[in-house]
């Protein structure tokens, strides 16, 4: 846990970063109506009175309104290597004008008889899917309504808690419609460390790398995680090729990119 | 004089820190059974979200 004077390091980087270098502050404040130092004066002012996820809650909130994929606060360990996750992965298709939603994926060893690959959800939690998926892309920094909407999507069943809220809900029930029936499954929130050898860790670059790379880190790490979850087979090769390109074990709870 | 590459010459050439990939094994499908131990290693212990956000003091 950070101690009181870690947590005002924490706020005064923060201020540092956003009120002299950040130069697209005047610029997300027209677009989106947000005032990140003055969130960040308030929090440096009662920070001792906060909890420890209360803190970093509202740490990753001010940087998520900035609605910029590339600013971001990542979170200290135990947080930065565990993702949370439910065993499927859900996309949308269209008919007509009207947004559905499909299960893709189930991790091995879940599927039953009528939860599998194909089926189409129609509620979260009781939410009408669609609603359900808004609510979530509110906590996701896309710059742009179809930006926040993927990612708020890609973030029902994976978020690597490095740079994500964990979910609210301890466990979410799936309402989905199986052949003519309509059914519900009941799935709690799981959470696993990406370990060494899960891939290179996109928030780790230093250096020259860590100046240049552009990516987005929090869908790297979902990457890594689906892949995880969902492809055991493309992580079998993808071991295979490392043992034969990488003789020398990497080291650390994730293998840092060259920096 | 240096030798030159000829036209006819189609062996590729070959960087100094260039490395030959050899892929031993195949890739067979596995069963429900071995994909489902498969994913479990591959992630290792997972515990129930809650659990962990009240051991790292979360909640």
């Amino acid at each position: 846990m950070l101690s009181a004077a870690e947590r005002q390091l924490v706020v005064d980087q923060a201020l540092a970063l956003i009120e002299h270098l950040y130069v697209h502050l005047p610029l997300k404040r027209a677009m989106h109506a947000v005032d990140p130092l003055q969130r960040l004066r308030l929090l440096k002012r009662h920070s001792a009175t906060f909890s420890e996820g209360a803190f970093h809650a509202e740490l990753i909130s001010i940087f998520t309104r900035l609605r910029d994929l590339h600013t971001n606060y990542i979170l200290p360990e135990p947080f930065r290597s565990q993702t949370a996750y439910l065993p499927f992965r859900i996309d949308e298709f269209f008919e007509g004008n009207e947004q559905r939603y499909v299960v893709t994926e189930v991790k091995p060893g879940t599927e039953d008889a009528s939860f599998k690959p194909g089926i189409e959800v129609t509620h979260w939690n009781g939410i009408p899917i669609h609603r359900a998926v808004e609510i979530n892309a509110d906590r996701e920094a896309g710059s742009n309504l179809d930006a926040r909407h993927a990612r708020g999507l890609a973030a029902m069943t994976i978020r690597p808690l490095a740079m994500s809220l964990p979910p609210d809900e301890e466990w979410v029930v799936v309402t989905y419609e199986a052949g003519s029936s309509v059914r519900e499954r009941r799935f709690e929130w799981q959470a696993f460390e990406l370990g060494p050898g899960d891939g290179h860790d996109p928030i780790a670059a230093t250096g020259d790398l860590g100046f240049v790379l552009g990516l987005d880190a929090k869908a790297e790490l979902e990457r890594q995680a689906r892949k995880l979850l969902f492809a055991p087979e493309a992580v079998d090769i993808a071991r295979r090729v490392q043992q034969q390109t990488e003789p020398a074990p990497s080291s650390g709870p994730m293998a840092a990119a060259p920096g | 004089m240096a030798k030159t590459k000829s036209a006819k010459d189609t062996t590729p050439a070959k960087s100094s820190n260039a490395k030959t990939l050899k892929v031993t094994g195949t890739t067979k499908p596995m069963s429900p059974r071995e994909r489902a131990a498969a994913v479990d290693k591959n992630i290792g212990k997972s515990q129930p979200l809650r659990d962990f956000l009240i051991a790292a003091g979360w909640r």
